[in-house]
């Protein structure tokens, strides 16, 4: 009997294979709750590739601790959130400019954080390629967080509350550049915008007042080339006709391709949220809306660059201007500026 | 206690057969050693030192690093075998770094290649760990991707602050790729067959980085620490850098 159970468990053997041979998984064992990234009906299938970095919500809880953290920065008075404020839409209120360490301005403004899954490239000139690589950015710059990556990481470790929220994300305590990354990039993903009164309209739970009606077939009589619906952009770069500021020889795109091709190109700014997101333009030049409305107007400069859909101008009469502004307006997601679970934990 | 004994018994066929079923069932592979040397012309490199360059001008190196990756090798009797995941960072401040072991199929190794530089997909790809983890100070954040070599100093002749040399070497983008292949061709083949460990021996001379495809002069290009055309330069020199000492 005894033998025959012996023979048995040894024929068996070859089944328990597969089990001995599984692959040393850093996520093995991992309890944590999968969440599935939001893709509103209608819209393309997001960029950011979720299989590589599943999104739980200990992840994004994760996220959301170290985004609002201040530190992440050399003196602990910039965290991510410093710049990237929710009810402007995780853009800098009222400011052109961004601020960073040791009273020092940025370049330029900071770009609002929405609908980041739909993005293959980041910052006004593109020059990051991944979304999982654009916090090392201002985490290192001497203007901004000017901290190491290496000093985060060790602030972290330090600290038993993030290896305890490093363990319920990821399955162990190990404190890592790629899995603080992949964290906040969890959280940045639940940055969807996509409730506005403009969706509302086109899920067929609102409908336009006539200013905002006439707005829209302004918009998309003269913007939405750039502006493309869903996302409000098309994710390119142009000349949108901005002379160079003397100060801050901001080339733009051209700074990353070296192609004199790309002079004075910036990436085209989503128009989500935009009535919360002032000061506008790349360096933040514009007071209000309507200033950015009478550049396209009569400020446009052109230049060997500009865009050819810019190069008489793009006419606006001051009605014109109005009914657009009605329509910008419905672009306000206040669901998305208030959402408890985007904000300070 | 017999039925301990039985039991004990399947619990080491129950392992044993686990660790037979986990053994790769690809060829065997055999550890080749690769070890290099830093030299500055004919002696031996030591940062800190007072150097001249071919050209003629003062230096002195306190920073010296670059990636190796995507090793292969070629057999003698034909046939290229590539080594996916070889990715190195070698620092002359690191003497450890400075010898690190191939897992390669048995055969006949005649020649050795590698690139010095990180490929465009693991510069595209996010948040990369190991030799590759950004922390490693080897990365440009505010335009993503890797620095595939660096070398700082000093030099009385630059007009930079502090009189300081900056070669932060990378680029892979169409028209700014400074990724560069290094092939070395053994004197004889080399079997590599587990029965004893074999090593190659190079050695990358720090002051090719001026001089061979173009001469630089650190008066007049003493620094770049962005892809472009003075990059491009200094990776066409120090493509020639390599050389293969001695086949252990």
């Amino acid at each position: 009997m005894k033998k025959k159970l012996v023979i048995i468990t040894l024929l068996l053997l070859p089944l328990l294979a597969p089990l001995a041979c599984r692959k040393k998984d850093s996520n093995f064992g991992r309890t944590a709750t999968p969440v599935a990234l939001a893709v509103p009906p209608g819209w393309p299938q997001p960029v950011y590739n979720v299989a590589d970095n599943p999104l739980t919500a200990e992840g994004i809880e994760l996220g959301r601790k170290l985004f609002y953290d201040g530190r992440l920065s050399q003196d602990g008075n910039f965290p991510c959130a410093s710049c990237h404020q929710q009810p402007a839409a995780f853009g800098t209120f009222a400011h052109d400019l961004s601020h960073g360490f040791n009273n020092s301005h940025t370049l330029r403004n900071a770009p609002p954080l929405q609908n980041l899954a739909w993005h293959r490239e980041f910052h006004h000139d593109g020059g990051i390629t991944h979304l999982d690589l654009q916090p090392l950015a201002p985490i290192t710059n001497p203007l901004e967080m000017a901290e190491t990556i290496e000093n985060v990481l060790n602030k972290l470790r330090a600290d038993a509350a993030y290896r305890q929220a490093f363990r319920a994300a990821f399955g162990s305590e190990e404190i890592t550049t790629q899995r603080m990354t992949r964290a906040l990039s969890q959280f940045m993903l639940t940055m969807v915008s996509a409730d506005s009164k403009y969706d509302r309209v086109k899920r067929g739970e609102a409908s336009f007042n006539l200013p905002e009606s006439l707005g829209y077939d302004i918009f998309k009589a003269k913007c939405a080339t750039c502006h493309q619906e869903p996302l409000f952009t098309d994710l390119s770069y142009r000349n949108n006709g901005l002379p160079i500021d003397r100060v801050l020889q901001d080339f733009g795109r051209m700074r990353i391709t070296k192609n004199p091709a790309d002079s004075l190109k910036f990436k085209v700014p989503s128009l989500r949220n935009v009535m919360v997101t002032n000061y506008y333009g790349h360096d933040g030049r514009f007071f209000d809306i309507f200033q950015v409305l009478e550049h396209y107007n009569t400020g446009v400069v052109n230049g060997p660059t500009t865009d050819p859909l810019l190069r008489n101008k793009l006419p606006l009469s001051n009605f014109e201007k109005g009914q657009l502004v009605a329509f910008l307006s419905t672009l306000t997601d206040s669901a998305f500026l208030r959402n408890g679970k985007l904000a300070q934990p | 206690m017999m039925q301990r004994t039985t039991w004990n018994l399947l619990l080491a066929a129950v392992l044993l057969c686990a660790v037979q079923a986990c053994k790769k069932t690809e060829r065997q592979r055999h550890e080749l050693a690769v070890s290099i040397g830093h030299t500055a012309g004919a002696s031996p490199l030591a940062l800190g030192t007072s150097l001249t360059t071919p050209a003629g001008d003062p230096l002195t190196i306190n920073v010296f690093r670059y990636y190796l990756s995507n090793f292969s090798v070629l057999y003698r009797n034909g046939g290229e075998q590539a080594l996916p995941e070889t990715y190195f960072l070698v620092d002359q401040a690191q003497p450890a770094s400075q010898r690190f072991s191939l897992f390669i199929p048995s055969g006949e190794v005649a020649e050795l290649r590698f690139w010095i530089g990180v490929d465009s997909t693991r510069n595209v790809s996010g948040v990369q760990t190991g030799a590759l983890d950004p922390a490693n100070g080897m990365f440009w954040t505010w335009n993503s991707g890797y620095i595939f070599a660096k070398l700082e100093g000093r030099s009385a002749v630059s007009p930079a602050p502090l009189g300081a040399v900056t070669y932060h070497i990378g680029g892979f983008r169409t028209g700014q790729n400074a990724l560069r292949q290094v092939r070395l061709v053994l004197p004889t083949a080399l079997l590599v067959d587990g029965t004893a460990l074999r090593e190659l021996v190079l050695s990358a001379d720090v002051m090719k980085w001026f001089s061979g495809a173009t001469d630089l002069r650190l008066a007049t290009e003493p620094f770049t620490m962005e892809p472009g055309p003075l990059a491009l330069k200094v990776a066409d020199n120090y493509a020639r850098m390599f050389v293969l000492k001695e086949v252990k």
